[in-house]
């Protein structure tokens, strides 16, 4: 970044790269119509919100050129599911983490989204939670994590890296369940969802597992980009 | 019941845009400018126009010094006869009419 180039000018043209990457093949005239045009436009708001536009505009012809059976694929349910799981991992621990370093604003707003929540009862067992407790709500996080880095990259890993997630959260959970403040601080309907949560994700993993889906189709996977 | 094509507001207001100087090459900014359409919407109904076969693009190359070319575009014949057609049912006093009059 040269320092005649504003931040705006920088950022607008980087998101005209990024809209030339996700544009079909076929629209690359128009991408390039959209990056010479921006620098017609001499003011840097306006020529920011151009950009934005045509990365709008992108998208849009990205997922109009894509057919409808190519996104609902098992894939991609997959991936809605891993992200599912980072959000909720991150969201556990983020709210205990607040609540006992006493973020009460931060506890508060994370806790408008839990049913139930009261953050004078949620402090005595923030506070009775162990470090380790932490530590392990944090690697379920960095596993939830790696497994959707793995599955956007089409890594068998990705598979490996959810179990291991959803075991070490299982343990998490059932650690946190022999806290007596526990049951004080989470209502008993959020204590069900969380069992019918885990009693669901490890019935539809043991399915995958016990039919072979998921290694098979990795294998498959590797195996051509072998071939 | 299904739409029909280029039976959008949006559609409407750029093809009234592109009667107003029907010979003359546009570039998207300007076309933007005079409908009030944000690029997010311009660029897809020029595509989608251009696939139909209503709009010409051509290149040109910039009268300023140091600027790049430019992408233009200019209705077909087919695209003149949609736009009139449009102009028609509308009537002169439509909405379409009421909004480039704004936009302008």
């Amino acid at each position: 970044m040269t320092s005649n180039i504003t931040w705006r000018r920088w950022l607008t043209e980087n998101v005209l790269r990024s809209c030339a990457v996700v544009l079909p093949a076929q629209r690359s005239a128009w991408s390039a119509a959209m990056r010479m045009e921006v620098q017609h436009i001499d003011d840097d708001d306006e020529a920011l919100r151009w950009a934005l536009g045509s990365m709008r505009a992108g998208f849009a012809e990205r997922l109009r050129a894509t057919r409808a059976h190519k996104i609902l694929t098992f894939r991609s349910f997959a991936v809605l599911w891993i992200v599912m799981f980072v959000f909720s991992s991150a969201f556990n621990v983020s709210i205990a983490l607040a609540t006992r370093l006493r973020f009460r604003g931060v506890a508060s707003a994370l806790g408008w989204l839990l049913d139930g929540f009261r953050y004078d009862r949620f402090v005595s067992f923030a506070d009775a939670m162990p470090v380790g407790l932490f530590l392990l709500m944090g690697m379920v996080v960095m596993l939830f994590a790696v497994s959707l880095v793995q599955s956007l990259r089409r890594r068998p890993a990705a598979f490996a890296a959810f179990c291991s997630g959803v075991g070490l959260s299982l343990i998490a959970w059932l650690y946190q369940l022999g806290i007596p403040t526990y049951m004080q601080a989470i209502s008993p309907q959020h204590r069900w969802r969380i069992g019918v949560c885990f009693v669901l994700t490890a019935g539809v993993l043991c399915a995958l597992r016990f039919r072979g889906a998921v290694p098979n189709a990795s294998l498959q996977r590797v195996d051509g980009a072998q071939r | 019941m299904p739409r029909p094509a280029n039976a959008s507001r949006q559609t409407h207001l750029l093809l009234a845009a592109l009667l107003e100087q029907p010979r003359s090459w546009r570039h998207g900014y300007e076309l933007a400018k005079e409908t009030g359409l944000k690029s997010g919407t311009l660029y897809p109904l020029l595509m989608r126009l251009s696939d139909q076969g209503l709009l010409d693009a051509r290149w040109q190359a910039s009268d300023i010094p140091g600027k790049p070319p430019r992408h233009m575009y200019r209705p077909t014949a087919g695209g003149l006869a949609l736009a009139r057609e449009q102009r028609t049912n509308a009537g002169p006093d439509g909405l379409l009419t009421k909004r480039l009059k704004v936009a302008t």
